[in-house]
């Protein structure tokens, strides 16, 4: 890295002799404190970081976390996100969303460029996920849902989650453990399979 | 848009960090910074006299990128800086070329995008391999 002329214009400088992965990317979204950064964690090659956005007069006294207090007492502004290294140089980062509907307005410098996106759904708090479906929905953005099994126990039937929802049939809707890895990774092959569906359906 | 990322002052940044978010950008909101992918990959390009007279975060960043590839994102998590602050800085020093961007696979990156901003078949077969394999 060293030895590259650090005065060359980066357009016409001769190309490195390693070459930069390729960058993709799924959005993790869902209500406040359904379980986002876990399902990160579960399968991100680095411990969850946290990048903040500084807010401004959008997140003055208008805070409502309402009945969760019991799970998690605090959030923050910020986006938590991982990191998978997949093989032929492509690194997959896992980007969560704000945890509330406040910061919606950062949604559309997340998803862009994004394969697509998992919402996390808690049956016992369902309307937490309606602003993530009706946005992705509304963009067109592929995206699957994934019930999380708080405690390893399903207490809905998907299809009353689905029509609860309102999802049609195109949209995938599955059991998910954010804590188990191998559930993380059915819930991101859900995804990319149905980014791949859409374009061979064109 | 940039501002909404806290490029401006604000009263809850002084509890954060040390220096408002705006001096660290020197005022400035870029408008090409607005648009680079957080997912993008910087990597320091320069020799240790760079680092004379820039400012503690923009050696932050080029110490963290150095000899390896570090998003926008990470970037902005390790330096505990916002990310739109990040982008300024990011762009700032490939203008100088102290360092470089990669964006190859983001939304910039045309081929692995298609026209409508979808990404390619074959890079997704890729990517679920990828995961499927893990």
């Amino acid at each position: 890295m060293a030895s590259q002329p650090s005065d060359a214009p980066v357009a016409t400088a001769t190309p490195p002799v390693h070459v930069a992965p390729t960058v993709v990317k799924i959005v993790i979204a869902g209500g406040f404190a359904v379980g986002k950064t876990t399902f990160i964690g579960s399968i991100s090659d680095i411990d969850p970081l946290n990048t903040e956005a500084a807010m401004t007069e959008h997140s003055v006294g208008v805070d409502d976390a309402g009945g969760v207090t019991d799970r998690k007492t605090t959030t923050t502004v910020a986006m938590d996100f991982g990191r998978i290294a997949l093989p032929g140089s492509l690194w997959l980062y896992l980007f969560g969303t704000p945890g509330q509907d406040r910061f919606l307005f950062m949604w559309d410098d997340l998803v862009r460029g994004a394969i697509g996106a998992v919402v996390l759904v808690d049956t016992e708090r369902l309307d937490q996920c309606f602003p993530a479906v009706d946005y992705f929905e509304g963009r067109g953005i592929p995206f699957v849902v994934g019930v999380n099994c708080f405690d390893g126990v399903a207490k809905h039937q998907l299809e009353d989650v689905r029509e609860a929802l309102g999802l049609g049939p195109e949209t995938p809707l599955m059991y998910t453990d954010a804590r188990e890895k191998s559930a993380t990774k059915q819930a991101l092959i859900a995804v990319v399979q149905l980014a791949m569906k859409r374009i061979k359906d064109r | 848009m940039a501002d909404l990322y806290g490029t401006q002052a604000d009263d809850d940044a002084e509890d954060t960090y040390a220096v408002r978010p705006y001096a660290v950008t020197g005022g400035r909101v870029s408008a090409a910074s607005a648009d680079l992918p957080m997912e993008a990959l910087v990597e320091a390009s320069f020799s240790s006299e760079a680092l004379r007279g820039l400012t503690p975060e923009k050696k932050k960043i080029l110490q963290l990128a150095t000899g390896q590839y570090q998003s926008v994102a990470e970037l902005s998590a390790h330096t505990r800086l916002p990310l739109g602050v990040v982008r300024v800085l990011v762009t700032d020093l490939a203008e100088v070329n102290y360092l470089r961007i990669h964006t190859g696979g983001t939304a910039q990156d045309a081929s692995t995008h298609d026209e409508s901003g979808g990404l390619s078949l074959s890079l997704l077969e890729s990517v679920l391999d990828g995961i499927a394999a893990l």
